[in-house]
Order: C-alpha cells, then structure tokens, then sequence
C-alpha cells in the first residue's frame, strides 16, 4: 500500500460499500434512540435495557426488515425489542416498581397507569404467555392504541383485544394487592 | 398517523416522525407544536442519538440489500457521533487504539473493507493484502487534511485536500499490497496547507497542537507466507 502514490487507487466498487458503512451509523444514530427509550419503559435506566436496544438494532441490521418502509421498521423494532424485553424480565425475577419513569414519555403514556402496568408485566412476567405480555406491553406501557399493537404483533385488533383481556383476567389479583 | 381517541399521539407514532427525520401531516405538526410532553419526548430522543457511541460495523451477511437511507432532519447527531470516541458496543470497554481522539478534539478513524464487509480498524487486527483502507476525519475547525505514508526519501504525500463534510470518507481507498512488511501511514490535519518539509515535520514529531494535528497508524500485515 504505502510508500508510492501509484498505489494510491480509486476505486468505486469500495466507495460503495464505504457509504454503506455511513448509511449503517446514521441508521444507527435515527433508530437507537427509540429503541432504548422503548426498552428503557420497561425495564428502566439500566444495562438491560440498554444491552436490549443494542441487540434489537443488530438483528434489525441483520435483517431483510431494512427496506421497508419507516412503518414497517419501526413495528419489527418493537415486536423484537418487546420480546427481547421480555426475557431479560423473566430472568430477572425483580420488580421496579419504585422506579421513576423515563424522562420525556408523549401525551400518550399515562404515568400512573404505566407505572403500575409495569409493576404488574414484571411480577407476571415469568407465569404468563408472551404473546399476552406483549400486547399488555404495548398498550399498557408503551401507549400505543390497539390498531397499531396489532400492526407490531402481526394480528388482528380483536386478537389484541383478546389477549389483553386474559392478562387483565391474571393480572386482577395482583392489581387488588397492589392497590390495597 | 394514529391517534387515540382524545388526540393524544402514540409513542409508536412519534418514533416513527423522529426516525424517518422527514416533516409529518399537518396534523401530526400541529399536534407536536402544541404538546409540550411530545416535544420533550422528541428532544429526548434528540439527546439521546447525541450521547450514542460510535458503532463498530457488523459484517453484511450475504444477499442483504444495502440500507434504507433515512434521512437526517439534523446534522447534530452525526457530527457528535464522529467527534465522540468511538467505543465498541460492548459495555465499559476501553477506548479503542485505533482512533485517537476526544470529544471536541479533531479525530481519524479508520475504515477497513475486506471482500464484501466494511468496518472500523481496531487498531489491533492485521491487515491483508488487498484489503482496501479509507478515512474519515473529523476536522473540528481544522481545514485541510492530508495523507502521508513512508516512501524512498522519507515520507511523502500521498494526499491533500480540504476536510470533507462530517460523516464523509476521504474519496479515494489505499489497497494494501502483498509486499512483507508492516504499513505505515499518518494523516495530517492542519489550518493552513503544509509544505512537504512541515508535513514531514509534524509527521515525524506526531504534533498535536491548535493548527496541526497527527494521527499515525501502525498496521501489521499478514501475508500469505505468514499464515
């Protein structure tokens, strides 16, 4: 290589796969962000979570996900940061509920009810099925309507419907507990 | 868009907004304009893609399409991603050798491309013949770079020209040929265009001040006879 600017060479083929590399860390740079603050409203400010967002993003980079439209990506991310989520939960074996929530949640995110939703997905987390904790996931924790959870799992709004219905069937005990 | 019931806008929605860095509908601005929650939502996000280390670059598996380009509604991000010490994912690990540089001081960083993947140097890994080198720098207020690599009569120039945009490689690749021996390289970044006795100077001396600055990399080769 060195030692001759003769060997200095253009090459196209290699400025290509460069800015991929580019496209990789502003790709990066727009979709961590949500992602972490996603895991983190669950799980809390903590190395979990943390660890969550980043293995969400290298599947995500892994993926055949990456040319969909923004939609699309951003639905993949929360299916798979919820999931991921989820398990580190379960080995968790803790709850968080004195934890503050994340700084910054929308209009969307009721503090009080996504404080005690959380509380409630941790105890619950290793006795119920995650199809159920996700959707509780995402309406309870997350915010989001039943249309757009229905997007992120992949079902129907009335599958969504079911499912929340059954988590608040095993969660009721616990709410009365909480509560009292 | 979707919106609850009330008006309220989703978290899911306003991810969406922010990633895709693009405006939204009427709607969706309008909302965003009057809702201090989501405003603060957003500039968290903002913050938070500011505090982001650099990634190492995963390999591309096979068959994968290149990225989506989403585009940038701001060049904070990437311009703070380039200044901040690149640091590989994995929590609580050292800086890497490979880079040179803080926050808010000029840096280089290395890119490495080997058959179809691209990544950033180590600092530590061998290079192979073949193996097609580039750099990006990130100038902070510094204008000119130039690219300098051990010849017959010392070091000579192998390039100079004015800084690239943040985030940009400098437009040309070195291929590192099949020669034994280890390669040598140092980019120069400097206020004003050096002549090639300052150049060697600064190179020579590593000199790291306010209208010059030095970054010389080390670059064991494996050839074939070494395997």
């Amino acid at each position: 290589m060195a030692g001759s600017p003769a060997l200095l060479r253009l090459s196209i083929g290699d400025r290509a796969s460069l800015i991929a590399a580019t496209d990789f860390e502003r790709t990066y740079a727009r979709l961590l962000p949500p992602i972490c603050a996603k895991c983190r409203r669950l799980l809390g400010r903590s190395h979990g979570a943390d660890d969550v967002a980043q293995e969400t993003f290298l599947r995500f980079w892994k993926s055949d996900v990456r040319d969909g439209e923004p939609r699309v990506v951003m639905a993949w991310l929360y299916k798979t940061a919820t999931r991921l989520a989820i398990d580190v939960l379960r080995d968790r074996r803790r709850t968080d509920v004195d934890e503050a929530p994340e700084e910054g949640t929308p209009c969307a995110v009721d503090v009080r009810a996504h404080l005690e939703a959380r509380a409630v997905i941790a105890s619950l987390a290793a006795s119920v099925p995650e199809d159920e904790l996700s959707a509780a996931v995402l309406c309870r924790v997350d915010g989001l309507p039943q249309p757009e959870a229905a997007l992120v799992l992949g079902v129907s709004e009335r599958t969504v419907r079911r499912l929340l219905d059954r988590f608040d069937e095993r969660a009721a005990p616990l709410r009365k507990e909480l509560s009292s | 868009m979707t919106t609850k019931a009330d008006g309220e806008v989703s978290t899911f929605t306003l991810d969406v907004y922010w990633a895709s860095g693009k405006p939204a509908d009427a709607t969706l601005e309008q909302h965003i304009a009057g809702c201090a929650r989501c405003r603060a939502y957003l500039a968290s996000l903002e913050l938070e893609a500011g505090r982001l280390p650099v990634p190492v670059v995963p390999a591309r598996p096979d068959g994968v399409r290149p990225a989506r380009r989403w585009a940038l509604p701001s060049a904070v991000a990437t311009g703070l991603a380039l200044a901040a010490c690149v640091l590989l994912l994995v929590r609580g690990r050292p800086t890497e050798p490979g880079y040179v540089g803080a926050k808010g001081t000029p840096a280089v960083q290395l890119l490495l491309h080997r058959q179809s993947d691209t990544w950033i140097w180590d600092g530590r890994s061998p290079v192979r013949p073949g193996d097609a080198l580039a750099l990006r720098v990130a100038c902070e207020g510094l204008d000119h770079v130039a690219v300098a690599a051990p010849g017959a009569q010392g070091w000579a120039r192998l390039s100079d020209a004015p800084c690239p945009g943040p985030g940009e490689a400098l437009p040309f690749t070195l291929v590192v040929d099949d020669q034994p021996g280890d390669e040598r390289l140092a980019v120069v970044l400097s206020r004003d265009v050096l002549d090639d006795e300052s150049l060697r100077r600064a190179v020579v001396e590593e000199r790291r001040a306010s209208d010059v600055w030095t970054v010389a990399f080390l670059l064991t080769k494996k050839t074939e006879s070494d395997r």
